[in-house]
Protein backbone atom coordinates (compact mmCIF):
# COMPACT_ATOMS: atom_id res chain seq x y z
CA UNK A 1 0.00 0.00 0.00
CA UNK A 2 1.28 3.52 -0.80
CA UNK A 3 1.81 5.80 1.56
CA UNK A 4 -0.84 8.31 1.60
CA UNK A 5 1.73 11.55 1.53
CA UNK A 6 5.33 11.39 1.26
CA UNK A 7 7.07 14.36 1.29
CA UNK A 8 10.91 14.15 0.04
CA UNK A 9 13.25 17.22 0.34
CA UNK A 10 10.64 19.73 -0.01
CA UNK A 11 11.51 23.24 0.02
CA UNK A 12 9.82 26.13 -1.17
CA UNK A 13 10.94 29.82 -1.54
CA UNK A 14 8.85 33.09 -1.81
CA UNK A 15 10.20 35.75 -3.62
CA UNK A 16 9.15 38.78 -1.37
CA UNK A 17 9.02 42.80 -2.77
CA UNK A 18 10.62 44.77 -0.79
CA UNK A 19 8.17 47.92 -0.07
CA UNK A 20 7.58 49.66 -3.90
CA UNK A 21 11.16 48.51 -4.95
CA UNK A 22 11.34 45.83 -7.81
CA UNK A 23 13.99 44.36 -6.25
CA UNK A 24 12.52 41.03 -4.37
CA UNK A 25 14.31 39.05 -1.49
CA UNK A 26 14.04 35.62 -1.10
CA UNK A 27 12.10 34.11 2.15
CA UNK A 28 12.84 30.16 2.09
CA UNK A 29 9.75 29.25 4.18
CA UNK A 30 10.68 25.37 3.92
CA UNK A 31 13.59 23.76 3.48
CA UNK A 32 14.49 20.27 2.95
CA UNK A 33 11.33 18.99 4.53
CA UNK A 34 10.86 15.34 4.35
CA UNK A 35 7.97 13.30 5.78
CA UNK A 36 5.84 10.63 5.11
CA UNK A 37 2.04 9.46 6.53
CA UNK A 38 0.64 6.25 6.75
CA UNK A 39 -3.00 5.64 5.23
CA UNK A 40 -5.30 5.53 8.21
CA UNK A 41 -2.49 7.34 9.97
CA UNK A 42 -3.18 10.82 11.66
CA UNK A 43 0.30 13.25 11.27
CA UNK A 44 0.28 16.55 13.74
CA UNK A 45 2.60 19.45 12.49
CA UNK A 46 3.61 21.34 15.01
CA UNK A 47 5.44 24.62 15.00
CA UNK A 48 5.23 28.53 16.07
CA UNK A 49 3.55 31.20 13.47
CA UNK A 50 5.92 31.61 10.19
CA UNK A 51 7.81 28.19 10.64
CA UNK A 52 5.72 27.10 7.23
CA UNK A 53 3.11 24.66 8.37
CA UNK A 54 0.33 26.68 6.32
CA UNK A 55 2.76 26.73 3.26
CA UNK A 56 3.10 23.10 3.68
CA UNK A 57 -1.14 22.51 4.05
CA UNK A 58 -0.89 24.56 0.35
CA UNK A 59 1.82 22.25 -1.22
CA UNK A 60 -0.16 19.26 -0.30
CA UNK A 61 -3.43 20.86 -1.65
CA UNK A 62 -2.08 21.52 -4.60
CA UNK A 63 -2.82 25.65 -4.11
CA UNK A 64 1.18 26.10 -4.35
CA UNK A 65 3.86 24.37 -6.15
CA UNK A 66 6.93 22.99 -4.39
CA UNK A 67 10.38 24.87 -5.39
CA UNK A 68 11.94 21.72 -5.19
CA UNK A 69 11.88 18.52 -3.79
CA UNK A 70 9.10 16.05 -4.57
CA UNK A 71 5.59 15.73 -3.02
CA UNK A 72 3.10 12.95 -3.48
CA UNK A 73 -0.40 12.37 -1.94
CA UNK A 74 -1.85 8.39 -2.72
CA UNK A 75 1.08 8.18 -5.57
CA UNK A 76 0.15 11.02 -7.20
CA UNK A 77 2.62 14.03 -7.80
CA UNK A 78 1.12 17.45 -6.56
CA UNK A 79 3.11 19.55 -9.62
CA UNK A 80 2.12 17.03 -12.40
CA UNK A 81 -1.16 15.07 -11.38
CA UNK A 82 -2.94 17.94 -8.99
CA UNK A 83 -6.33 17.23 -11.10
CA UNK A 84 -5.83 13.39 -9.44
CA UNK A 85 -5.13 14.66 -6.23
CA UNK A 86 -7.88 17.03 -5.73
CA UNK A 87 -10.59 14.13 -6.51
CA UNK A 88 -9.20 12.58 -3.29
CA UNK A 89 -8.40 15.38 -0.54
CA UNK A 90 -10.82 17.29 1.61
CA UNK A 91 -9.15 20.46 2.53
CA UNK A 92 -10.14 22.91 5.49
CA UNK A 93 -8.51 25.89 6.00
CA UNK A 94 -10.65 27.30 9.25
CA UNK A 95 -11.22 30.66 10.75
CA UNK A 96 -13.76 33.02 9.62
CA UNK A 97 -13.24 33.52 5.98
CA UNK A 98 -13.77 30.78 2.93
CA UNK A 99 -16.90 30.72 1.89
CA UNK A 100 -19.88 32.98 0.02
CA UNK A 101 -21.08 34.78 3.52
CA UNK A 102 -24.21 36.30 2.37
CA UNK A 103 -25.45 32.78 1.39
CA UNK A 104 -26.74 29.81 3.86
CA UNK A 105 -24.42 26.89 5.05
CA UNK A 106 -26.90 24.25 2.80
CA UNK A 107 -25.82 27.08 -0.28
CA UNK A 108 -22.40 26.81 0.26
CA UNK A 109 -22.09 23.44 0.20
CA UNK A 110 -23.91 22.91 -2.08
CA UNK A 111 -21.73 24.92 -4.30
CA UNK A 112 -18.66 23.22 -3.45
CA UNK A 113 -20.50 19.75 -3.96
CA UNK A 114 -21.06 20.54 -7.21
CA UNK A 115 -17.02 21.81 -7.65
CA UNK A 116 -15.94 18.51 -6.41
CA UNK A 117 -17.85 17.22 -8.99
CA UNK A 118 -20.59 14.97 -7.15
CA UNK A 119 -23.10 13.62 -9.32
CA UNK A 120 -26.16 16.25 -9.60
CA UNK A 121 -28.45 13.55 -7.95
CA UNK A 122 -26.48 13.27 -5.31
CA UNK A 123 -25.66 16.12 -3.69
CA UNK A 124 -28.89 17.33 -1.66
CA UNK A 125 -28.92 14.11 0.16
CA UNK A 126 -24.90 14.56 0.86
CA UNK A 127 -25.31 17.75 1.82
CA UNK A 128 -28.13 17.12 4.06
CA UNK A 129 -26.01 14.31 5.40
CA UNK A 130 -22.97 16.23 6.38
CA UNK A 131 -25.11 18.81 7.86
CA UNK A 132 -26.86 16.25 10.07
CA UNK A 133 -23.09 14.90 11.10
CA UNK A 134 -21.85 18.01 11.99
CA UNK A 135 -25.04 19.33 13.78
CA UNK A 136 -25.28 22.19 11.28
CA UNK A 137 -29.19 20.90 10.24
CA UNK A 138 -30.66 24.07 12.41
CA UNK A 139 -28.98 26.45 11.14
CA UNK A 140 -28.04 25.31 7.19
CA UNK A 141 -30.71 27.77 5.87
CA UNK A 142 -29.12 30.64 7.72
CA UNK A 143 -26.43 32.83 6.28
CA UNK A 144 -23.38 32.18 6.49
CA UNK A 145 -22.42 35.75 7.79
CA UNK A 146 -24.71 35.22 11.33
CA UNK A 147 -22.64 32.23 11.99
CA UNK A 148 -20.99 31.85 15.25
CA UNK A 149 -17.00 31.03 14.89
CA UNK A 150 -17.64 27.73 15.93
CA UNK A 151 -20.28 26.84 13.49
CA UNK A 152 -17.93 28.27 11.00
CA UNK A 153 -15.45 25.99 12.06
CA UNK A 154 -17.75 23.05 11.81
CA UNK A 155 -18.65 23.90 8.30
CA UNK A 156 -14.92 23.84 7.07
CA UNK A 157 -14.79 20.61 7.98
CA UNK A 158 -18.34 20.04 6.68
CA UNK A 159 -16.88 20.96 3.40
CA UNK A 160 -13.65 18.97 4.17
CA UNK A 161 -15.69 15.64 4.45
CA UNK A 162 -17.80 16.64 1.62
CA UNK A 163 -16.08 14.93 -1.70
CA UNK A 164 -15.66 11.43 0.76
CA UNK A 165 -12.05 12.44 0.92
CA UNK A 166 -9.02 9.94 1.49
CA UNK A 167 -6.89 12.25 2.40
CA UNK A 168 -7.91 15.49 4.97
CA UNK A 169 -6.18 18.18 5.69
CA UNK A 170 -6.81 20.27 8.37
CA UNK A 171 -4.91 23.52 8.88
CA UNK A 172 -5.78 24.56 12.84
CA UNK A 173 -9.02 23.06 13.09
CA UNK A 174 -9.98 24.04 16.29
CA UNK A 175 -8.89 27.54 16.57
CA UNK A 176 -10.77 29.60 18.09
CA UNK A 177 -13.55 27.07 19.46
CA UNK A 178 -14.82 26.65 23.02
CA UNK A 179 -13.45 23.55 24.55
CA UNK A 180 -16.55 21.77 24.40
CA UNK A 181 -16.96 22.60 20.84
CA UNK A 182 -13.64 21.49 20.02
CA UNK A 183 -13.56 18.44 22.37
CA UNK A 184 -16.69 17.50 19.98
CA UNK A 185 -13.88 18.38 17.01
CA UNK A 186 -11.39 16.21 18.16
CA UNK A 187 -13.82 13.49 18.72
CA UNK A 188 -14.90 13.33 15.51
CA UNK A 189 -11.75 13.51 14.13
CA UNK A 190 -10.97 10.35 15.59
CA UNK A 191 -13.81 9.25 14.45
CA UNK A 192 -12.76 10.09 11.22
CA UNK A 193 -9.56 8.21 11.69
CA UNK A 194 -11.73 4.94 12.93
CA UNK A 195 -13.21 4.95 9.76
CA UNK A 196 -9.96 5.44 7.80
CA UNK A 197 -9.07 8.24 6.79
CA UNK A 198 -5.80 9.88 6.57
CA UNK A 199 -5.74 13.39 8.57
CA UNK A 200 -2.62 15.62 8.36
CA UNK A 201 -3.54 18.55 10.34
CA UNK A 202 -1.78 21.75 11.63
CA UNK A 203 -1.97 23.00 15.14
CA UNK A 204 -0.54 24.86 18.22
CA UNK A 205 -2.28 22.98 21.05
CA UNK A 206 0.10 19.87 22.72
CA UNK A 207 -3.10 18.45 24.35
CA UNK A 208 -4.79 18.27 20.92
CA UNK A 209 -1.69 16.55 19.35
CA UNK A 210 -0.94 14.06 21.73
CA UNK A 211 -4.71 13.46 22.11
CA UNK A 212 -5.35 12.84 18.57
CA UNK A 213 -2.15 12.46 16.65
CA UNK A 214 0.21 8.84 15.50
CA UNK A 215 2.87 10.94 14.86
CA UNK A 216 3.90 14.76 15.29
CA UNK A 217 6.48 16.52 13.37
CA UNK A 218 7.95 19.94 14.22
CA UNK A 219 8.56 22.38 12.37
CA UNK A 220 10.84 25.64 12.74
CA UNK A 221 12.46 28.05 10.64
CA UNK A 222 10.43 25.52 7.54
CA UNK A 223 12.88 22.84 8.93
CA UNK A 224 11.82 19.88 10.41
CA UNK A 225 13.20 19.54 14.16
CA UNK A 226 11.42 16.53 14.75
CA UNK A 227 9.44 14.07 13.09
CA UNK A 228 7.92 10.54 15.26
CA UNK A 229 5.22 9.59 18.11
CA UNK A 230 4.29 12.24 20.73
CA UNK A 231 5.30 9.67 23.47
CA UNK A 232 8.97 9.94 21.53
CA UNK A 233 9.28 12.89 21.54
CA UNK A 234 8.35 13.37 25.52
CA UNK A 235 10.97 9.78 26.04
CA UNK A 236 13.50 11.77 24.83
CA UNK A 237 13.20 14.42 27.51
CA UNK A 238 11.90 11.77 30.41
CA UNK A 239 15.78 12.51 31.93
CA UNK A 240 15.11 16.38 32.28
CA UNK A 241 13.84 18.29 34.49
CA UNK A 242 11.58 21.23 34.86
CA UNK A 243 12.45 24.30 38.06
CA UNK A 244 10.61 27.11 38.62
CA UNK A 245 11.83 29.90 40.71
CA UNK A 246 9.78 33.14 41.81
CA UNK A 247 13.01 35.55 43.30
CA UNK A 248 13.21 38.68 45.05
CA UNK A 249 14.44 41.65 42.29
CA UNK A 250 18.41 41.68 42.57
CA UNK A 251 18.51 37.47 43.17
CA UNK A 252 17.95 36.58 40.03
CA UNK A 253 21.63 37.88 38.93
CA UNK A 254 22.88 35.15 41.79
CA UNK A 255 21.40 32.42 39.31
CA UNK A 256 22.08 33.69 35.73
CA UNK A 257 25.68 32.13 35.74
CA UNK A 258 23.89 28.58 35.40
CA UNK A 259 23.18 29.02 32.22
CA UNK A 260 26.63 27.96 31.36
CA UNK A 261 26.39 25.01 33.31
CA UNK A 262 26.36 21.52 30.79
CA UNK A 263 23.72 19.93 32.55
CA UNK A 264 21.58 23.10 32.12
CA UNK A 265 19.64 22.98 28.68
CA UNK A 266 17.56 26.10 28.74
CA UNK A 267 16.91 29.13 31.19
CA UNK A 268 14.39 31.73 30.79
CA UNK A 269 14.02 34.90 32.72
CA UNK A 270 10.63 36.89 33.44
CA UNK A 271 10.80 39.93 34.45
CA UNK A 272 7.29 40.85 36.87
CA UNK A 273 6.95 43.99 38.76
CA UNK A 274 8.07 42.73 42.06
CA UNK A 275 9.68 39.99 41.30
CA UNK A 276 11.78 37.88 38.64
CA UNK A 277 10.38 33.84 36.91
CA UNK A 278 13.09 32.00 36.44
CA UNK A 279 12.56 28.42 34.72
CA UNK A 280 15.50 26.23 34.23
CA UNK A 281 15.09 23.20 32.16
CA UNK A 282 18.32 20.62 33.57
CA UNK A 283 19.51 16.91 33.24
CA UNK A 284 17.59 15.10 36.35
CA UNK A 285 20.77 13.58 37.60
CA UNK A 286 22.81 17.42 38.11
CA UNK A 287 22.26 18.21 41.87
CA UNK A 288 21.03 21.58 40.68
CA UNK A 289 18.59 21.90 43.33
CA UNK A 290 21.55 22.25 46.36
CA UNK A 291 23.20 24.53 43.99
CA UNK A 292 20.77 26.97 43.59
CA UNK A 293 20.07 26.82 47.13
CA UNK A 294 23.73 27.15 47.94
CA UNK A 295 23.75 30.54 45.82
CA UNK A 296 20.87 32.11 47.37
CA UNK A 297 19.74 33.74 50.38
CA UNK A 298 16.68 32.08 52.47
CA UNK A 299 14.81 35.83 51.59
CA UNK A 300 15.91 35.56 48.07
CA UNK A 301 13.35 32.59 47.36
CA UNK A 302 9.31 33.44 46.86
CA UNK A 303 9.10 29.88 45.32
CA UNK A 304 10.07 27.22 43.90
CA UNK A 305 8.75 24.42 42.34
CA UNK A 306 9.92 21.11 40.47
CA UNK A 307 8.15 18.77 38.17
CA UNK A 308 8.86 16.63 35.27
CA UNK A 309 9.49 17.60 31.30
CA UNK A 310 6.07 17.84 29.60
CA UNK A 311 5.31 17.36 25.80
CA UNK A 312 4.86 21.84 25.73
CA UNK A 313 8.23 22.13 27.46
CA UNK A 314 10.26 19.80 25.45
CA UNK A 315 8.37 21.89 22.55
CA UNK A 316 9.24 25.12 23.72
CA UNK A 317 12.98 23.92 24.56
CA UNK A 318 13.32 22.77 20.68
CA UNK A 319 11.45 26.09 19.14
CA UNK A 320 12.02 28.35 21.70
CA UNK A 321 14.40 30.51 19.72
CA UNK A 322 11.39 31.97 17.74
CA UNK A 323 10.24 34.70 20.18
CA UNK A 324 8.59 32.37 22.40
CA UNK A 325 10.90 33.67 25.23
CA UNK A 326 10.10 36.53 27.14
CA UNK A 327 12.78 38.57 28.48
CA UNK A 328 15.87 36.21 28.19
CA UNK A 329 19.07 37.13 29.58
CA UNK B 1 -20.37 7.56 -22.66
CA UNK B 2 -17.29 9.05 -20.73
CA UNK B 3 -17.65 12.53 -22.62
CA UNK B 4 -21.37 12.50 -21.87
CA UNK B 5 -20.29 12.64 -18.18
CA UNK B 6 -18.04 14.91 -18.73
CA UNK B 7 -19.71 17.64 -20.37
CA UNK B 8 -22.44 17.08 -17.54
CA UNK B 9 -19.86 17.35 -15.13
CA UNK B 10 -18.65 20.68 -16.63
CA UNK B 11 -22.58 22.08 -17.19
CA UNK B 12 -22.92 21.08 -13.44
CA UNK B 13 -20.26 23.39 -12.55
CA UNK B 14 -21.50 26.09 -14.55
CA UNK B 15 -24.73 25.96 -13.40
CA UNK B 16 -23.87 26.11 -9.96
CA UNK B 17 -21.77 29.09 -10.38
CA UNK B 18 -24.89 30.54 -12.45
CA UNK B 19 -26.77 30.00 -9.45
CA UNK B 20 -24.33 31.31 -6.96
CA UNK B 21 -24.07 34.32 -8.81
CA UNK B 22 -28.01 35.02 -9.23
CA UNK B 23 -27.95 34.49 -5.46
CA UNK B 24 -25.17 37.24 -5.01
CA UNK B 25 -26.85 39.45 -6.71
CA UNK B 26 -29.79 39.18 -4.90
CA UNK B 27 -28.48 40.09 -1.93
CA UNK B 28 -26.03 42.93 -3.12
CA UNK B 29 -27.71 46.38 -3.66
CA UNK B 30 -25.05 48.00 -5.73
CA UNK B 31 -25.79 45.69 -8.20
CA UNK B 32 -29.27 48.17 -8.64
CA UNK B 33 -26.97 50.79 -9.28
CA UNK B 34 -24.35 48.84 -11.56
CA UNK B 35 -27.36 47.30 -14.17
CA UNK B 36 -30.55 48.85 -13.51
CA UNK B 37 -29.58 52.90 -12.17
CA UNK B 38 -26.75 53.44 -14.15
CA UNK B 39 -27.84 52.92 -18.18
CA UNK B 40 -30.98 54.21 -17.10
CA UNK B 41 -28.61 57.83 -15.91
CA UNK B 42 -26.79 57.45 -19.17
CA UNK B 43 -30.03 56.86 -21.44
CA UNK B 44 -31.59 60.10 -20.04
CA UNK B 45 -28.17 62.08 -20.51
CA UNK B 46 -28.07 61.12 -24.09
CA UNK B 47 -31.86 61.44 -24.51
CA UNK B 48 -31.25 65.27 -23.50
CA UNK B 49 -28.19 65.40 -25.25
CA UNK B 50 -29.53 64.70 -28.54
CA UNK B 51 -32.82 66.24 -28.04
CA UNK B 52 -31.86 69.61 -26.83
CA UNK B 53 -28.82 69.99 -29.45
CA UNK B 54 -31.39 69.37 -32.45
CA UNK B 55 -30.03 65.63 -33.20
CA UNK B 56 -33.12 63.67 -32.80
CA UNK B 57 -31.80 61.64 -36.09
CA UNK B 58 -29.99 60.01 -33.10
CA UNK B 59 -32.20 58.98 -30.61
CA UNK B 60 -32.70 55.58 -31.44
CA UNK B 61 -28.73 55.28 -31.41
CA UNK B 62 -28.66 56.83 -27.41
CA UNK B 63 -31.13 54.37 -26.23
CA UNK B 64 -29.75 51.63 -28.12
CA UNK B 65 -26.11 52.52 -26.65
CA UNK B 66 -26.94 53.40 -23.26
CA UNK B 67 -28.69 49.53 -23.10
CA UNK B 68 -24.89 48.21 -24.37
CA UNK B 69 -23.55 49.94 -21.63
CA UNK B 70 -25.38 48.30 -19.32
CA UNK B 71 -24.83 45.09 -20.42
CA UNK B 72 -20.80 45.85 -21.12
CA UNK B 73 -20.90 47.29 -17.32
CA UNK B 74 -22.16 43.59 -16.14
CA UNK B 75 -19.83 41.24 -18.10
CA UNK B 76 -16.66 43.19 -17.04
CA UNK B 77 -17.17 45.34 -13.62
CA UNK B 78 -19.23 42.84 -11.92
CA UNK B 79 -17.43 39.66 -13.27
CA UNK B 80 -13.93 41.44 -12.07
CA UNK B 81 -15.80 42.04 -9.05
CA UNK B 82 -16.61 38.76 -8.26
CA UNK B 83 -12.91 37.48 -8.35
CA UNK B 84 -12.23 40.32 -6.42
CA UNK B 85 -14.90 38.64 -3.68
CA UNK B 86 -13.84 35.83 -4.26
CA UNK B 87 -10.04 36.80 -3.24
CA UNK B 88 -11.56 39.06 -0.06
CA UNK B 89 -13.87 35.97 1.00
CA UNK B 90 -10.50 33.69 0.55
CA UNK B 91 -12.36 31.09 -1.74
CA UNK B 92 -10.47 31.74 -4.61
CA UNK B 93 -7.47 29.54 -2.88
CA UNK B 94 -10.36 26.84 -2.38
CA UNK B 95 -11.59 27.28 -5.83
CA UNK B 96 -8.14 26.26 -7.01
CA UNK B 97 -8.15 23.11 -4.68
CA UNK B 98 -11.34 21.49 -6.18
CA UNK B 99 -11.29 18.95 -9.21
CA UNK B 100 -13.40 21.51 -11.19
CA UNK B 101 -11.87 24.08 -13.31
CA UNK B 102 -12.38 27.78 -11.86
CA UNK B 103 -12.92 28.94 -15.67
CA UNK B 104 -16.36 26.91 -15.60
CA UNK B 105 -17.09 28.76 -12.31
CA UNK B 106 -16.35 32.41 -13.16
CA UNK B 107 -18.20 31.09 -16.60
CA UNK B 108 -21.29 30.28 -14.66
CA UNK B 109 -21.05 33.48 -12.49
CA UNK B 110 -20.21 36.08 -15.65
CA UNK B 111 -23.42 34.33 -17.18
CA UNK B 112 -25.66 35.14 -14.87
CA UNK B 113 -24.56 38.73 -13.93
CA UNK B 114 -24.75 39.42 -18.82
CA UNK B 115 -27.56 37.57 -18.94
CA UNK B 116 -29.09 39.83 -15.51
CA UNK B 117 -28.32 42.84 -17.22
CA UNK B 118 -30.89 42.34 -19.87
CA UNK B 119 -33.17 43.05 -17.97
CA UNK B 120 -31.16 46.84 -17.44
CA UNK B 121 -31.64 46.38 -21.79
CA UNK B 122 -35.24 46.35 -21.40
CA UNK B 123 -35.82 49.12 -18.82
CA UNK B 124 -33.48 50.94 -20.94
CA UNK B 125 -35.83 50.51 -23.85
CA UNK B 126 -39.28 50.84 -22.03
CA UNK B 127 -37.98 54.07 -20.24
CA UNK B 128 -37.02 55.57 -23.77
CA UNK B 129 -40.22 54.91 -25.57
CA UNK B 130 -42.89 55.33 -22.33
CA UNK B 131 -40.87 58.35 -19.81
CA UNK B 132 -39.15 59.77 -23.14
CA UNK B 133 -41.14 59.32 -25.89
CA UNK B 134 -39.03 58.09 -28.57
CA UNK B 135 -40.10 56.21 -30.97
CA UNK B 136 -38.46 52.82 -31.79
CA UNK B 137 -38.94 51.08 -34.78
CA UNK B 138 -37.27 47.35 -35.00
CA UNK B 139 -38.03 46.38 -38.40
CA UNK B 140 -36.69 43.01 -37.42
CA UNK B 141 -37.21 41.56 -34.21
CA UNK B 142 -36.25 38.20 -34.53
CA UNK B 143 -32.82 39.89 -36.20
CA UNK B 144 -32.74 42.16 -32.78
CA UNK B 145 -33.05 39.15 -30.43
CA UNK B 146 -30.51 37.24 -32.30
CA UNK B 147 -28.04 40.28 -32.19
CA UNK B 148 -28.94 40.46 -28.10
CA UNK B 149 -28.63 36.95 -28.00
CA UNK B 150 -24.78 37.04 -29.95
CA UNK B 151 -23.88 40.23 -28.05
CA UNK B 152 -24.68 38.31 -24.66
CA UNK B 153 -22.76 35.15 -25.53
CA UNK B 154 -19.77 37.47 -26.90
CA UNK B 155 -19.69 39.87 -23.53
CA UNK B 156 -19.94 36.60 -21.13
CA UNK B 157 -16.72 35.39 -22.68
CA UNK B 158 -15.41 38.27 -23.04
CA UNK B 159 -16.23 38.52 -19.52
CA UNK B 160 -14.48 35.30 -17.83
CA UNK B 161 -11.38 36.26 -20.24
CA UNK B 162 -11.09 39.43 -18.57
CA UNK B 163 -11.42 37.97 -15.29
CA UNK B 164 -8.95 35.31 -15.90
CA UNK B 165 -6.43 38.12 -15.92
CA UNK B 166 -7.00 39.81 -12.73
CA UNK B 167 -6.49 36.25 -10.70
CA UNK B 168 -3.39 37.82 -11.28
CA UNK B 169 -3.78 41.26 -9.90
CA UNK B 170 -5.56 42.54 -6.61
CA UNK B 171 -6.15 45.89 -8.36
CA UNK B 172 -8.72 45.16 -10.84
CA UNK B 173 -11.66 47.32 -10.25
CA UNK B 174 -9.24 50.19 -10.80
CA UNK B 175 -7.93 49.08 -13.79
CA UNK B 176 -11.98 48.31 -15.04
CA UNK B 177 -13.23 51.27 -14.15
CA UNK B 178 -10.48 53.63 -16.08
CA UNK B 179 -11.35 51.48 -19.10
CA UNK B 180 -14.86 51.97 -18.92
CA UNK B 181 -15.80 55.08 -20.84
CA UNK B 182 -12.54 54.58 -22.78
CA UNK B 183 -14.15 51.59 -24.15
CA UNK B 184 -17.31 53.23 -24.45
CA UNK B 185 -16.33 56.15 -26.81
CA UNK B 186 -13.89 54.18 -28.85
CA UNK B 187 -16.85 51.32 -29.53
CA UNK B 188 -19.18 54.19 -30.60
CA UNK B 189 -21.77 53.78 -28.35
CA UNK B 190 -22.06 56.98 -27.26
CA UNK B 191 -21.54 58.88 -30.65
CA UNK B 192 -20.30 57.47 -33.81
CA UNK B 193 -17.08 56.92 -34.64
CA UNK B 194 -16.50 58.79 -37.66
CA UNK B 195 -16.53 62.04 -34.93
CA UNK B 196 -13.31 59.63 -33.35
CA UNK B 197 -9.60 60.95 -34.94
CA UNK B 198 -8.63 58.70 -38.19
CA UNK B 199 -5.97 56.95 -36.57
CA UNK B 200 -8.26 55.53 -33.45
CA UNK B 201 -11.18 54.21 -35.71
CA UNK B 202 -9.18 51.22 -36.74
CA UNK B 203 -8.99 50.34 -32.83
CA UNK B 204 -12.83 50.60 -32.75
CA UNK B 205 -12.91 47.61 -35.23
CA UNK B 206 -11.32 45.25 -32.54
CA UNK B 207 -14.51 46.40 -30.01
CA UNK B 208 -17.20 43.95 -29.65
CA UNK B 209 -19.25 46.95 -28.68
CA UNK B 210 -18.71 48.51 -31.99
CA UNK B 211 -20.60 45.46 -34.04
CA UNK B 212 -23.06 44.79 -31.29
CA UNK B 213 -24.04 48.38 -31.51
CA UNK B 214 -23.98 48.34 -35.60
CA UNK B 215 -25.68 44.96 -35.60
CA UNK B 216 -28.48 45.95 -33.40
CA UNK B 217 -28.89 49.68 -34.96
CA UNK B 218 -29.05 47.39 -38.62
CA UNK B 219 -31.63 44.79 -37.15
CA UNK B 220 -34.21 48.05 -36.27
CA UNK B 221 -33.63 49.51 -39.77
CA UNK B 222 -34.40 46.32 -41.68
CA UNK B 223 -30.17 45.61 -42.59
CA UNK B 224 -30.09 42.20 -42.98
CA UNK B 225 -26.20 42.06 -43.89
CA UNK B 226 -25.12 44.46 -41.77
CA UNK B 227 -26.38 42.07 -38.76
CA UNK B 228 -24.96 38.65 -40.69
CA UNK B 229 -21.58 40.66 -40.91
CA UNK B 230 -22.03 41.77 -37.43
CA UNK B 231 -23.02 38.29 -36.18
CA UNK B 232 -20.33 36.54 -37.97
CA UNK B 233 -17.33 39.21 -36.63
CA UNK B 234 -18.97 38.57 -33.16
CA UNK B 235 -18.89 34.93 -33.20
CA UNK B 236 -15.42 34.89 -34.30
CA UNK B 237 -14.48 37.22 -31.44
CA UNK B 238 -15.98 34.62 -29.13
CA UNK B 239 -14.28 32.26 -30.40
CA UNK B 240 -10.87 33.76 -29.99
CA UNK B 241 -12.23 35.26 -26.12
CA UNK B 242 -13.24 31.41 -25.43
CA UNK B 243 -9.70 29.95 -26.42
CA UNK B 244 -7.73 32.79 -25.14
CA UNK B 245 -9.47 32.19 -21.73
CA UNK B 246 -9.03 28.79 -21.29
CA UNK B 247 -5.66 29.26 -22.36
CA UNK B 248 -4.53 31.86 -19.62
CA UNK B 249 -6.73 30.12 -16.98
CA UNK B 250 -4.57 26.96 -17.60
CA UNK B 251 -1.34 29.23 -17.66
CA UNK B 252 -2.37 31.69 -14.84
CA UNK B 253 -3.11 28.70 -12.76
CA UNK B 254 0.47 27.45 -12.29
CA UNK B 255 1.67 30.74 -12.16
CA UNK B 256 -0.58 31.76 -9.20
CA UNK B 257 0.83 28.54 -7.87
CA UNK B 258 4.41 29.29 -8.20
CA UNK B 259 3.84 32.98 -7.35
CA UNK B 260 1.50 32.23 -4.52
CA UNK B 261 -0.57 35.44 -5.16
CA UNK B 262 -4.00 33.87 -4.69
CA UNK B 263 -4.47 34.93 -1.02
CA UNK B 264 -4.69 38.78 0.52
CA UNK B 265 -2.18 37.74 3.10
Amino acid sequence: MDPAITIKDLSRIYHVRKGKQKETQELVALRQVNLMAEQGEIVGLLGPNGAGKTTLVKILATILLPTTGRVEILGYDVVRQQKEIRRHIGLSFGGDQGFYTRLSARDNLTFWAALYQMPRRTITQQVSNILELMGLRAIADQPVETLSRGMRQRLHLARGLLPNPKVLLLDEPTIGLDPVAAHALRKLVLQLKSEGLTIFLTTHSMSEAEELCDRIAILSHGELRFTGTPSAFKHGSTNQHMLFLRVTKGAESKVAGLSSTPAVQHMNFEECSEHWNISILYEKAYPLLSQILHSLDGGDILELRSREQTLEDAYIQLVGDQGLEVNKQ
Amino acid sequence: MKSFRQLSLFLNVMWAGFIAQVKEIVRYNSYIFSALLFPFLNLSLMVFYFRYSGQEQFLSFAVVGSGLMGIWLAATFITVYILQIERWAATLELLIATPSSLQLWILGRSAASTLLSLVSLAITLMSARFLFGVQLVIQEPMLFLSMVLGVTITLILLGTLISSLFVLTRSAEVIVNALLYPVYLLSGVVFPIVVLPGWLQPFSLLMPLYWASLGLQAAMAGGWETVGESLLILSIMSAIFAWAATWCFRTIEQRVRKDASLALA
